[in-house]
């Protein structure tokens, strides 16, 4: 299992199999093993079988194969709309939402005859960086079914490290595709913001939310990023540029590490690290010297204000964001309408609606925004940010990417911290960073610790430099080459 | 605690939300919590000048012609409570 999209389109070509059968062999797996994972809230079992009819009929003809995602099995996130489908967000506000219109990455997908098999579990409206959060119950990360697959995009992670899909697309917040790609032994990718239209996305926050691919390896992410790039006139912060085309960069050019320069902030990972995490990082790093790669030591002065200044950005947006769910024009409604004040309705519906999580983000974004306490916590997350953006505009101009382990941590027992959110919000100190000076970033899988779980090394790039962050992350996928042979589920 | 709890029960009347009052005493240990160690950005010196800040870089806008919308029927599609074309609520508008 486990095949990369090259695997299938490659054995399409040579008509070793024909897209119902690869599709089958997916279906069967998710028979098999997701009752145990929970990592979709959904599965198109119908529909998807009656589109692989459909592609067996043009499959015959080599030149209807001509891009690469043909025939190719893929799930998403439940946080993009599909038309005439639910789409929950993990939400019981949206468990039965059906949308009436398609969102521009699903869009792009389906124009090149993708399988979409179903939609994958996440934390609720996003917010969670374990699955927890979910209303339709957590996913189990197939490594080790007693931990948690990471978040918010976990059970997107979870599917396609067990092979229940070939590639899924995630979104990222604060780490959403990164954290849970490198505690599932998989890749995940959040491109420069603005790179991807967010339109039929179910927005969390705003400014910093993106999409991204989640798959086997980094060619399949440099695929799926540039069928899923490029400006989007529905989506007024998408930038005005042409798709990506990191895929053919990655075949065409010739390169290697001694191209590049890596930067490592040192005094950023002093503490917190977890000691395998650590060790595994710091082997990486010898054997990328010792291949040719130069690596200097930099200064992330506000690195360390990330998560404080995420914690105020994202949520007061969040807090408006979510004000739309009055379960009157859609979403969760307690019923009944004519023996109830309007503003009671609102609050009936959002209380019964809402999960903990969701309500506490909306509160903590309500409190930072409301009357007199603006300046002290918005205004001044919005300066830090800036801070942050242009420490990271110093260091590129002297590195070509930021090299850091993805997690300060190995993925954590389900339960483990539930309870206490803010240790929760620390696990993406790793990760906020890239978001809050929007930058693109990566994970990729380096080597398991010794109780079997995945670690994942994380790079970032100056903005709109996928391209060379691609070749750096494909070079260092080859030198480690991350096996999942011992993955059992 | 009670000062904590009217802070609770303000904020979540304006995020039209209502937090349970046997989960209330753990809400607001949580908020605490968050906000203290929010209060790290205290120690942040901020030297640049405001009109610095601004959250996008550029607008796309587009151009100012008729597109295609949803019908009256797909947007009432997910209404609970509909009266005809219309989203049906209780009556707002208070009688004299």
């Amino acid at each position: 299992m486990n095949k990369s999209i090259e695997d299938i389109y490659k054995g399409y070509l040579k008509k070793e199999f024909t897209p119902t059968e690869i599709l089958n062999q997916y279906l069967d797996r998710i028979n098999k093993v997701d009752k145990s994972l929970n990592s979709f809230t959904e599965i198109f079992e119908t529909k998807v079988k009656k589109d692989s009819k459909k592609l067996d009929n043009l499959f015959c003809d080599e030149k209807n194969i001509s891009n690469p995602l043909f025939g190719i099995p893929i799930s998403l996130k439940d946080i993009f709309l599909v038309k005439d489908s639910i789409c929950t967000c993990g939400s019981k506000m949206l468990k039965n939402y059906v949308s009436n219109y398609n969102s521009t990455v699903y869009e792009k997908l389906n124009n090149l005859n993708v399988l979409l098999i179903g939609k994958n579990n996440m934390d609720e409206f996003a917010m969670g960086s374990s699955t927890e959060t979910s209303f339709f119950g957590p996913t189990a990360n197939p490594w080790d079914q007693s931990r948690v697959p990471g978040g918010s995009s976990g059970g997107s992670a979870a599917a396609v490290s067990a092979g229940l899909s070939c590639i899924s697309l995630g979104t990222d917040t604060g780490g959403s595709i990164r954290q849970p790609a490198s505690f599932c032994g998989v890749v995940g990718m959040k491109p420069t913001y603005g790179r991807i239209s967010r339109f039929g996305m179910i927005a969390f926050s705003s400014s910093l939310d993106q999409a991204g691919p989640i798959t086997n390896t980094v060619k399949d992410s440099a695929i799926v990023l540039d069928a899923i790039s490029g400006f989007d006139s529905k989506d007024s912060t998408s930038l005005n540029l042409k798709p990506t085309n990191s895929y053919q960069s990655l075949i065409n050019d010739k390169f290697s590490f001694k191209d590049f320069v890596f930067g490592v902030p040192s005094s950023l990972l002093e503490e917190g690290l977890d000691t395998e995490v650590r060790s595994r990082f710091n082997e990486l790093l010898s054997s990328l010297k010792s291949l040719g790669a130069k690596l200097i030591d930099i200064e992330l002065p506000h690195a360390k204000f990330s998560v404080a200044t995420y914690y105020i950005i994202a949520p007061s947006e969040a807090s408006s964001n979510l004000s739309r769910f009055d379960g009157i024009r859609y979403g969760f409604n307690d019923n009944g309408y004519e023996n109830q004040d309007l503003v009671e309705t609102y609050i009936r519906n959002r209380s019964l609606g809402f999960g903990e999580e969701v309500k506490r983000r909306i509160m903590l974004g309500t409190y930072s925004l409301s009357s007199g306490y603006y300046d002290a916590y918005y205004l001044k997350a919005i300066k830090v940010k800036k801070l942050i953006e242009n420490d990271f505009k110093e260091v590129f101009k002297k590195v070509d990417a930021v090299l850091t382990p993805t997690c300060p941590e190995l993925p954590f027992k389900l339960g483990e911290k539930k309870n206490d959110p803010l240790q929760m919000y620390l696990s993406d100190i790793l990760t906020i960073p890239a978001n809050l000076a929007q930058l693109p970033a990566i994970s990729i899988p380096i080597g398991l610790s010794s109780n079997n779980l995945p670690i994942g090394v994380q790079l970032a790039s100056d903005k709109l430099n996928e391209n060379a962050m691609m070749k750096m992350a494909y070079l260092i996928e080859q030198e480690v080459s991350f096996s999942k042979t011992s993955l059992s589920i | 605690m009670s000062k904590d709890k009217d802070l609770v029960e303000k904020i979540s009347r304006l995020s039209r939300l209502k937090i349970d009052e046997n989960e209330i005493e753990g809400f607001i240990k949580n908020f605490k919590d968050i906000l203290n160690y929010i209060d790290l950005l205290n120690s942040v010196k901020i030297i640049e000048d405001s009109k610095d800040i601004e959250i996008y870089n550029d607008y796309a806008v587009r151009d100012d012609s008729q597109v295609e919308k949803l019908s009256n029927e797909e947007v009432l599609l997910n209404a609970s409570n509909k009266e005809g074309k219309f989203f049906a609520v209780k009556k707002v508008i208070e009688e004299d």
